[in-house]
């Protein structure tokens, strides 16, 4: 039995948490494919919210690509091309905040055994697991963020705040130099497939919380450091191993071990995303051979790029969806084209 | 999956916990870091051996001083790191403590170096501290000066933490700390830093006034005044300073007003008699005003900006803040309105 076996999708409030769960997996584990971070938090908010908007508006172009990305060849390739960097550069941005965040840390070689043995065994348990475990860790997450504010309690201060006179440029640079395509936005149909029931509402209470959460982080980032918040390499780790509360001083220790829960989670449906799609090409495979080309491919990437993630593999990365998502589009309006002519 | 797969792989995760790094007798936890730079840059971490038992009779704690020196301050920690054979732990690391030669320049520079690393938490309380390494080295060794240097670290009012001190074109302060012979170690003021050079040094009266001002400060301060001539130790109750902006035609003014009580006043003959309409609340006022002067001048400038009154404008106005400081009418006391309005406790 493959992946892919069953048709029918999964219901939207599951894919819900397992997608809240990858998106936030990016507010804490900072991104490398981000190279340039805005300056105040003002900009950061403003331009995130252009960036969710952006995002949800996508969202409703490409809720319905799930078939055309399962049955169109060239959508498959380029998705599991943007899958495969993808992963790459992941598990770049895991392992250097893993490095940063523990002082006694596993070899290279150790961790990503780890971490695909775990990516193995959720893969194989599916996507109902995922999601229940992604559930958890959302909860998790939304607790570490509620310890994060009163850990900081005594070290905020609102004079830290950098407002500044509302102008477009400023917008604009902060959007650009957070937007692009997520890779969460072509999974979701993928993973829906013919599950179309409330689609819209529950990626909107995602996009909504995640929004949320950012406009949170980056005011309370800046209320606790001021201007050089954004130019830390971990941002939000920096402000967890500021706080305290009452004799507790590595609480840390506690936040870093959920958000390395979250970049596993998030890694694992990328895995299983790219396993889905591999399967779609009937190549007789054994039933886990899907996934050790999954990983093959994903060191070959990460081996060649690692420690600095260079621009044109994020460039790879969107062409990548870009390509996969257009396909999917010019394959979906081909089909139903045809399907109204029968 | 087989049960009994999943249960290999559970206990497979108990190697990922790291206990078999070293057990908790090896490690070395640092309890205060010393930086300071001669001809080559010097690194004195202050740890805590534990020899722990079973029997917490028998159990005991070593301090001991790690010393590093090197062409940089990653080769200087690094080898202090290395003359031990135990693991140096960080994670309790809460005192930074400064050289006086690393006081004259680069204190911002160690600062970013120690945040970017393990070694250095941001909420470290930093001072700086008259004494040279091996004064220092002798007497965490061979006196209670670690004790003391705590208990001073938890009574005094203004603390400057690491964070605060990343970013030396905003300016911030550095707490002094100064150790006579045979004397406790005791607070000696502040330094002001622009551009990680100390450009002033404030007294008692104005750290305990800049403490006030940065939001940081006891219930109770008390510091020294100039009263006809004669020093006298006021004692505050429960002091805070009110912010308010108003708008003076295109300028905007900042109305800073320090209220509070005042507890007592002790002269050399003893303590002061006060009145609600006394003279002597007015002098006191005005001996306060002209530190709040100092401090302003020296404390809110183009560089400097350690108190963060420019968010009072741009909070109020942001257009207004900005045209000022084009114009270069924001900084200094010309913008700004002490008073005070002290009662009798």
């Amino acid at each position: 039995m493959n992946l892919t076996s069953d048709k029918s999708g999964v219901p939207g409030r599951q894919l819900a948490w397992l997608m809240a769960a990858c998106l936030m997996a990016d507010q804490f584990v900072c991104p490398t494919m981000q190279w340039q971070q805005p300056l105040t938090a003002q900009w950061a908010v403003l331009g995130f919210a252009l960036q969710c908007l952006l995002i949800y508006a996508l969202f409703w172009l490409t809720k319905n690509y799930g078939e055309g990305l399962n049955q169109c060849l060239i959508a498959r390739v380029f998705l599991l091309g943007s899958l495969v960097i993808s992963l790459a550069v992941e598990l770049t941005q895991g392992q250097r905040f893993y490095e940063t965040v523990q002082s006694s840390v596993l070899g290279m070689g150790s961790f990503l055994i780890v971490v695909f043995a775990v990516a193995f065994y959720g893969v194989y348990a599916g996507l109902g697991a995922l999601s229940r475990t992604a559930f958890i860790l959302v909860i998790l997450s939304g607790v570490s963020l509620l310890f994060l504010a009163i850990s900081l309690l005594e070290q905020l201060r609102f004079t830290n705040l950098q407002p500044d006179t509302l102008s477009i440029k400023p917008i604009w640079n902060g959007f650009i130099h957070q937007a692009s395509l997520p890779t969460e936005l072509l999974i979701w149909p993928l993973f829906a497939a013919k599950n179309k029931n409330k689609q819209g509402f529950f990626f909107g209470n995602v996009v909504l919380g995640l929004f949320a959460m950012g406009m949170f982080l980056a005011i309370l980032g800046e209320m606790a450091l001021g201007e050089v918040y954004f130019q830390q390499e971990q941002p939000v780790f920096t402000i967890a191993r500021l706080g305290g509360i009452s004799v507790f001083r590595r609480l840390d220790a506690l936040h870093a071990s959920v958000w390395l829960m979250l970049f596993l989670i998030k890694t694992t449906v990328y895995c299983f995303a790219a396993v889905q799609l591999m399967e779609g090409f009937n190549w007789k495979l054994s039933r886990h051979a899907p996934f050790f080309i999954t990983v093959a491919a994903v060191l070959i990437v990460f081996v060649t790029q690692r420690k600095a993630v260079e621009p044109w593999l994020f460039f790879a990365q969107q062409a990548g969806l870009l390509t996969a998502g257009v396909s999917a589009a010019i394959w979906s309006a081909f089909h139903r084209k045809g399907g109204c002519k029968q | 999956m087989k049960r009994w797969l999943m249960c290999v792989l559970l206990g497979m995760t108990l190697w990922l916990t790291g206990c078999s790094q070293g057990e908790i007798g090896n490690k070395m936890i640092v309890k205060a870091m010393y930086l300071d730079k001669m001809h080559e840059y010097v690194a004195h971490l202050v740890v805590l051996q534990a020899e722990p038992s079973a029997d917490a009779g028998d159990a005991k704690e070593q301090l001991r001083v790690l010393t590093g020196e090197g062409e940089s301050w990653f080769e200087a920690l690094e080898q202090a790191q290395k003359s031990c054979t135990g693991t140096v732990f960080h994670g309790q690391n809460e005192m930074l403590l400064i050289g006086p030669n690393l006081q004259q320049e680069g204190v911002s520079l160690a600062a970013n170096f120690l945040v970017s690393i393990d070694s250095g938490r941001p909420n470290m309380q930093v001072w700086g501290i008259d004494l040279s390494g091996q004064d220092f080295v002798n007497a965490v060794l061979e006196t209670d000066f670690m004790h003391n240097l705590r208990q001073l670290s938890e009574e005094t009012q203004l603390k400057s933490f690491l964070y605060q001190i990343l970013q030396p074109e905003k300016g911030f302060v550095l707490p002094l700390i100064s150790c006579p012979e045979e004397q406790l170690p005791r607070t000696e003021g502040l330094s002001l830093y622009i551009k990680d050079k100390p450009v002033a040094h404030w007294d008692q009266a104005k750290a305990t006034l800049a403490a006030l001002l940065m939001g940081q400060s006891q219930s109770s301060p008390s510091f020294e005044l100039e009263l006809s001539g004669e020093t006298v130790q006021i004692q505050l109750s429960d002091p805070r300073f009110v912010y308010g902006v108003k708008q003076e035609g295109e300028k905007l003014v900042l109305d800073l007003r320090l209220v509070g009580r005042i507890s007592s006043v002790t002269g050399t003959q003893g303590v002061v008699e006060l009145l609600q309409d006394d003279a002597t609340v007015q002098q006191l006022e005005q001996g306060i005003a002209q530190q709040m002067d100092w401090l302003i001048q020296q404390g809110f400038s183009e560089e400097c900006d350690v108190f963060s009154l420019k968010a009072r404008f741009a909070n109020y106005s942001v257009t207004g803040m900005q045209r000022m400081k084009q114009q270069g009418t924001l900084f200094g006391t010309s913008c700004i309105d002490f008073s005070s309005e002290l009662k009798i406790l």
